[in-house]
């Protein structure tokens, strides 16, 4: 994990967005302890308030649960409702795009677009040349 | 823990401080931002009791830091922005003339910190590096472990490495209990990492004060093109500064909300605008130059 200072998103904000998708990707599985306030605290250098704030968060909506005296641990089902929240999270960087730049396209248009963009996500994969660097293709 | 009440601070002519109203809880964590001369470390070294204030009220840990100077001191950690006298002194010396003064320092916070800055009591302190001294100012605050911790741009001048290491000492501190910090700074990643509020000071006032991420949130840059080059008559509340070229002016506002974005819509004046997102440099930048102006 790690914080953008330079980011007008709040820091308590990139917190909880990032330990969701750890969560989404499986980094930390249904039954597992987060690290605790201090440990996150002190490795990605922010206020422990900070820390706080975004776990009482990320308690609130029910991905994890705090244990008397033991930490957070991620909730059953926590898998399942954090991949559903980055779907959400997509969707909307989506709507956003399409309302900024694409509001009279057709929809034609705009999904001849996605497609190229998909396209050329999927293409970028990295491969190694022969002397060993590498190469993006 | 810090009440500032209408303090104000004139040195002959020169007005440093004015008429400053302050009032920082128990738990805050205060950043203080402003270019120099700002009149901040004036601002610091009252709440210190080095500096008497021209007039005005000042309250740290509910004494007058001037006249209960020994009963108020012993609560604070200070790291001042020169870092320490007494250089002739080895740093084990250092900290035993130091230890003589705080009832409640802490023999072993001390002994973890020096092995963890890697400083050794037989070094002279003269002989330390700016990183080192830093790091032994640091030390010598939390070691009889303070209520509450002043700084004044403890970390200005030091090399990344070092300012992490600083920053880790200060954190490892937060994360035991409800301590108060106000610290000045012009690194502003800093700040945006260890402040839960911030204060923008100039020309002795200051400018705002609020939660440092509601700042960065609500605070926007709005670019507007003008239909015929004049603003609207009816202009948005909480502008920080503007400026005008050909068509298009640009704004900085504070507690920009979907109000602000309709009343922008709505005025005939205005063709069409953009709502741009600004970190805390641009911020802060931004409200010096409308102080300026």
């Amino acid at each position: 994990m790690r914080i953008d200072t330079g980011s007008y998103l709040p820091i308590y904000d990139q917190i909880i967005k990032q330990i969701q998708s750890a969560i989404a990707s499986g980094v930390y599985r249904p039954g597992e302890m987060l690290p605790s306030q201090r440990a996150l605290a002190l490795k990605l250098k922010v206020n422990p308030n900070t820390v706080r704030r975004a776990y009482e968060e990320l308690e609130r909506e029910g991905v994890v649960v705090a244990r008397q005296g033991l930490g957070m641990f991620v909730r059953k089902g926590a898998t399942k409702r954090a991949r559903r929240r980055e779907v959400d999270a997509l969707r909307q960087q989506f709507v956003h795009a399409i309302r900024s730049v694409a509001s009279d396209f057709e929809t034609e248009r705009i999904e001849e677009v996605f497609r190229d963009a998909l396209d050329a996500t999927r293409k970028k994969t990295i491969d190694k040349s022969d002397d060993g660097n590498p190469v993006i293709r | 823990m810090i009440e500032l009440d209408t303090v104000s601070k004139q040195f002959g002519q020169k007005v440093a401080v004015k008429d400053l109203s302050l009032s920082i809880p128990p738990g805050t964590k205060f950043g203080f931002l402003g270019p120099n001369g700002a009149g901040k470390t004036t601002t610091i070294r009252m709440l210190m009791g080095l500096t008497r204030p021209s007039s005005g009220t000042v309250r740290v840990c509910g004494l007058n830091p001037r006249r209960e100077q020994r009963a108020c001191r012993i609560q604070i950690g200070y790291v001042p922005e020169e870092h320490l006298a007494y250089r002739w002194m080895k740093i084990g010396e250092l900290i035993r003339f130091c230890r003589a003064f705080y009832p409640t320092w802490s023999e072993s916070t001390c002994k973890r910190w020096l092995a963890h800055f890697s400083l050794s009591p037989d070094q002279k302190v003269k002989t330390l590096s700016k990183g080192m001294l830093a790091k032994l100012s640091l030390l010598l605050a939390l070691s009889h472990e303070p209520e509450l911790l002043v700084m004044d741009e403890p970390t200005s001048g030091l090399d990344p490495i070092v300012r992490e290491e600083f920053l880790e000492g200060i954190l490892d501190m937060l994360c035991d209990g409800e301590h108060t910090v106000l610290f000045s700074s012009h690194i502003l990643s800093d700040v945006r990492r260890l402040a839960d509020r911030v204060g923008i000071m100039f020309g002795g006032q200051l400018l705002t004060d609020q939660q440092t991420d509601e700042l960065v949130a609500s605070t926007k840059r709005i670019r507007a093109v003008l239909r015929n080059g004049s603003p609207p008559r009816r202009q948005p509340r909480g502008i920080i500064c503007q400026e005008f070229d050909s068509r298009e002016w640009s704004l900085t506002i504070s507690h920009f909300s979907t109000l602000t974005a309709k009343e922008l819509q709505d005025a005939p004046e205005i063709r069409n605008f953009d709502v741009v997102d600004l970190d805390l440099e641009d911020i802060f930048k931004d409200y010096v130059r409308g102080a300026r102006e």
